[in-house]
């Protein structure tokens, strides 16, 4: 045993990688050296430590789940990909109609509008709908929905 | 012929009938809900002596808001039903109008008051009933504009009947 290859053979014989024929060969080796069977039993040892103390890291979910969510988003993305296109050229032309029938109304308001009224008017409680409410939090965990005023 | 007699116990219970049907409805029609006014604060002790600790149980579930106590500043019981709104005013400067709307929610609107002038609607947001009877709370919070770093809130919660001993 003093050769690479030879050590080499011995790395394969311990993995179960040799045919029949070169097993036999190395098994005649290693029957009368002594130095041989200590490398093989040093592999060994090294194989076995590695299997046992690799760590296993399990994921939540089967790896079928992550593959149908990867699958959905490919369709998803190919979906909108295939959609934005026609969209955008649709969404141009009803802006084109949009904008001045937005720009009619608008004057049409300020014209149907009478000016003094609000003179006269007095506020009730309800006609201020100015909603001041800046954010909202809220907790499944807790049940509380807390809508924060500024 | 039917003495007198008869007739006015016939009447009596004719009239207990009718008052144990109206008070039937109203009870089936009407839901009991707390409307809190909170004061949020660092300090280890209320402003004032009347005010009280917030329950615990409510406290313990303000987990977003990160002051270190609550105290009760006024805390009230509104009957609500679905034909007219309930106020309650809290304080000098803060009412809130309950509803139980046709939709199953309760509509909470926090209205602004000041000397003078007519209420003005601050906010209004609604809430499941069912989700209200099931326990959720909805509340209404700001920074406090008397005393920086504290804050108020508004806490409204079904009011739970209290089980006879």
């Amino acid at each position: 045993m003093k050769t690479t290859e030879f050590t080499l053979d011995l790395q394969a014989y311990v993995d179960g990688e040799l045919d029949t024929s070169r097993r036999a060969e190395v098994e005649r080796v290693l029957a009368s050296d002594a130095e041989a069977r200590a490398l093989v039993a040093g592999l060994r040892q090294i194989a076995e430590l590695v299997r046992t103390h690799e760590p296993v890291i399990q994921v939540p979910e089967t790896r079928e789940f992550y593959w149908s969510q990867i699958q959905r988003r490919i369709a998803q993305a190919e979906a909108a990909e295939a959609k934005e296109a026609p969209q955008a050229s649709g969404a141009m032309q009803w802006l084109r109609w949009l904008a001045p029938a937005l720009g009619v109304a608008a004057v049409a308001v300020m014209v149907a509008l009478p000016r003094g009224e609000k003179e006269g008017a007095t506020l009730a409680s309800n006609d201020t709908i100015e909603d001041a409410v800046s954010m909202t939090f809220r907790s499944d965990a807790d049940g509380v929905t807390i809508h924060w005023i500024n | 012929m039917i003495q007198p007699t008869k007739i006015t116990r016939w009447l009596a219970f004719l009239f207990t009938l009718c008052l144990m049907g109206v008070g039937t409805a109203a009870l089936a029609g009407e839901a009991q809900y707390k409307v809190e006014l909170v004061w949020g604060t660092d300090d280890a002790k209320a402003a004032s002596p009347d005010m009280k600790a917030l329950s615990p149980d409510v406290q313990s579930r303000l987990t977003q808001l990160r002051w270190k106590n609550y105290f009760v500043v006024k805390s009230e019981v509104a009957a609500v039903s679905t034909k007219e709104a309930k106020k309650v005013t809290l304080s000098d400067k803060c009412a809130v109008e309950l509803k139980e709307l046709p939709n199953g929610h309760l509509e909470v609107q926090i209205h602004s008051l000041q000397a003078g002038s007519d209420p003005k609607l601050v906010a209004s947001k609604t809430m499941a009933a069912k989700n209200l009877q099931s326990g959720e709370l909805i509340a209404y919070g700001g920074n406090s504009k008397d005393r920086w770093g504290d804050a108020w809130l508004v806490i409204v919660r079904a009011e739970q009947p209290k089980a006879s001993k």
